[in-house]
């Protein structure tokens, strides 16, 4: 594990940094090929999409605030649910870890630069047209597809001109996605360092080379089923119209067996970001290494088998609904392996609370509480009673901003003295941390009781009985949006005025990119390999 | 920038190098494959059950 960082030798980061030749100016960004120029673009693209997904999700709330239709019509609420969703799951939090891969997979496995700069440049470059044409698919005749981010037949056989801008939309992110899992694979099975054997890679390398075989064996079975939806539209095929022939539930089945996967795209990641963070400010090395590796490459294999367990309601025999049900809360040992060794590396540590550990442990006790409700919902008697409800809401929102979004934010107020060279506002950084886990929990909370209550998702208005649990949640989701203002000041601040910040700033950081490079980090770095033994 | 290392003169090294961008290149096409497999396989498998 990083611990191999300790003795190898040194000095080639200063020589780099004699020689830091950067380009200026606007090409600088548009063709950069160089990972930590990309992974900075890849991060603030990610922001960029993660204010405009949460501007629909404070139009979804402000409906929401009370009963009855105040401030926009059905068909606009539900395409602000749609493009909420893939606007948060393809443009901000899959790019953001993308971003975190590329500034950092290089650096901690001793290697210059990704396997493929231009294909990486391409891979980001393909991302800000996909966004807009999500954006653009608003003013298509008709308005944006009202079909969820799952986008099932046959509504979206049926739906207008924005479906097909959605449909490209998806093909380009995937095919942007690809080109970064191919990219990540290469560069970590062939440019490691001499000595960096696979097991002693910092953990953060292991999650991404597992979510990189994910992304390449499920991102086609999307892209299949995109094109299926399409051909279907305009070229006359009846994969998913009953009237021709076709299974609307053979979508569902091929959209969640890339859709499960996906949950797993998002969340290993997010784990290898944690598995640094709470080792350095625990002052330990992370406990039961070898096991969390074993343990993230099941998790990997079985989001393939489980698929099912997000349409149990379809009508599927009850010895299907059985082996999905066993299948997923099988997942639970090895998440439960990763939780414990998360705790056991605090134990008896010397734990300090900066802002990226109180993320971290943040992290830790809400994704353990979104993983427990997704063990409720893999109940089929359970899941049948709250299919499709607001507690289904709840569980996927503590997995994917409690888990993945804590753990980003975490993972940049971790890096970001060794990405900019200086060190953020540490009191404001808490500041950031108690109001987002304050208000996540104000909004998303209330939410398990709308739905064990039977309140449906993707609706405008609802009953009256729903009225208090849905006002507060609007409160808590326009107090987490302006929260992460903040965050944007704190990030602004530090880069324009931060004090300077250490080589190894956080001194229970072992991995290469602190023990070898100052910071910032140079322009270039490992342009000689740094020994590991 | 170079994604491999400084080049020397050590034929050692230089050989290296050329062993490793082989690598990178058979790591790439290999899943480069896989990707445009599963793709065609959707595809294929779904067409011809509803031909």
């Amino acid at each position: 594990m990083s611990t191999a960082a300790h003795d190898t030798t040194h000095g080639h980061g200063h020589d780099d940094h004699a020689h830091d030749h950067k380009p200026y100016g606007i090409m600088r960004w548009v063709g950069s090929t160089n990972h930590k120029d990309i992974g900075t673009m890849y991060l603030w693209f990610s922001f960029t999409m993660f204010l405009v997904g949460g501007v629909m999700a404070l139009i979804i709330r402000a409906e929401l605030f009370q009963p009855g239709l105040q401030i926009v019509q059905p068909e606009f609420f539900n395409s602000m649910t749609t493009y909420h969703g893939l606007i948060m799951v393809f443009g901000a939090i899959m790019p953001a870890f993308v971003g975190f891969a590329n500034w950092l997979i290089p650096m901690q496995i001793g290697a210059p630069d990704m396997a493929f700069p231009r294909m990486n440049n391409l891979s980001f470059w393909l991302l800000p047209p996909a966004a807009l044409l999500l954006i653009a698919a608003q003013f298509a005749p008709g308005g944006g597809a009202g079909v969820g981010w799952t986008m099932y037949a046959p509504l979206t056989t049926q739906a207008g001109p924005a479906m097909d801008l959605t449909i490209f939309a998806v093909h380009i992110l995937g095919i942007s996605s690809i080109m970064g899992s191919i990219n990540i694979i290469t560069t970590i099975l062939n440019m490691r360092a001499p000595g960096m054997t696979l097991m002693k890679m910092p953990l953060f390398c292991w999650t991404w080379l597992i979510t990189a075989y994910l992304l390449v064996a499920s991102m086609p079975v999307l892209a299949g089923a995109v094109t299926m939806t399409l051909t279907d539209r305009h070229f006359g095929t009846n994969f998913f119209n009953a009237a021709g022939g076709g299974d609307p539930v053979l979508y569902q089945h091929i959209f969640w067996f890339f859709g499960h996967p996906e949950v797993y795209i998002i969340a290993i990641p997010a784990f290898g970001v944690v598995s640094q963070i709470i080792p350095a400010f625990s002052r330990k090395p992370l406990f039961g290494y070898a096991s969390m590796v074993y343990a993230t490459a099941s998790i990997a294999i079985l989001s393939f088998l489980v698929w099912a367990h997000h349409m149990y309601t379809v009508g599927m025999p009850v010895e299907t609904q059985l082996y999905f049900m066993y299948a997923t809360t099988l997942i639970a040992i090895p998440t439960g392996v990763k939780v414990f060794n998360w705790v056991a590396t605090m134990w008896k540590g010397s734990l300090t609370f900066e802002t990226p550990m109180l993320f971290a442990i943040g992290f830790l006790f809400l994704f353990t509480l979104g993983g427990f409700t997704g063990l409720v919902l893999s109940i089929v008697p359970v899941d049948v009673q709250l299919h499709d409800t607001y507690y289904v809401v709840a569980h996927f929102h503590y997995v994917m901003v409690a888990g993945a979004l804590f753990s980003a934010f975490g993972g940049i107020y971790f890096w970001l003295p060794k990405w900019t060279g200086k060190m953020y506002d540490e009191t404001l950084g808490k500041w950031h941390f108690w109001l987002s886990l304050i208000f996540f929990n104000v909004t998303f909370f209330v939410q398990h009781f709308l739905g064990l209550a039977g309140m449906p998702r993707r609706i405008p208005d609802y009953s009256l009985q729903f009225a208090e649990f849905n006002a507060i949640s609007t409160i808590g989701a326009f107090g987490f949006g302006f929260s992460q203002l903040l965050f944007l000041y704190i990030v602004v601040k530090c880069i324009r005025s931060g004090k300077p910040a250490e080589q190894r700033q956080w001194d229970g950081a072992d991995s290469l990119e602190w023990t070898h490079l100052p910071s910032p980090a140079p322009y270039h770095s490992f342009a000689t390999p740094p020994v590991v033994k | 920038m170079s994604v491999l290392v400084n080049a020397t003169n050590d034929t050692n090294e230089a050989q290296r190098q050329r062993q490793v961008k082989r690598n990178i290149r058979r790591t790439a096409a290999a899943l480069w494959l896989t990707v445009i497999a599963i793709f065609v396989y959707i595809l294929a498998k779904y067409y011809w059950l509803n031909a």
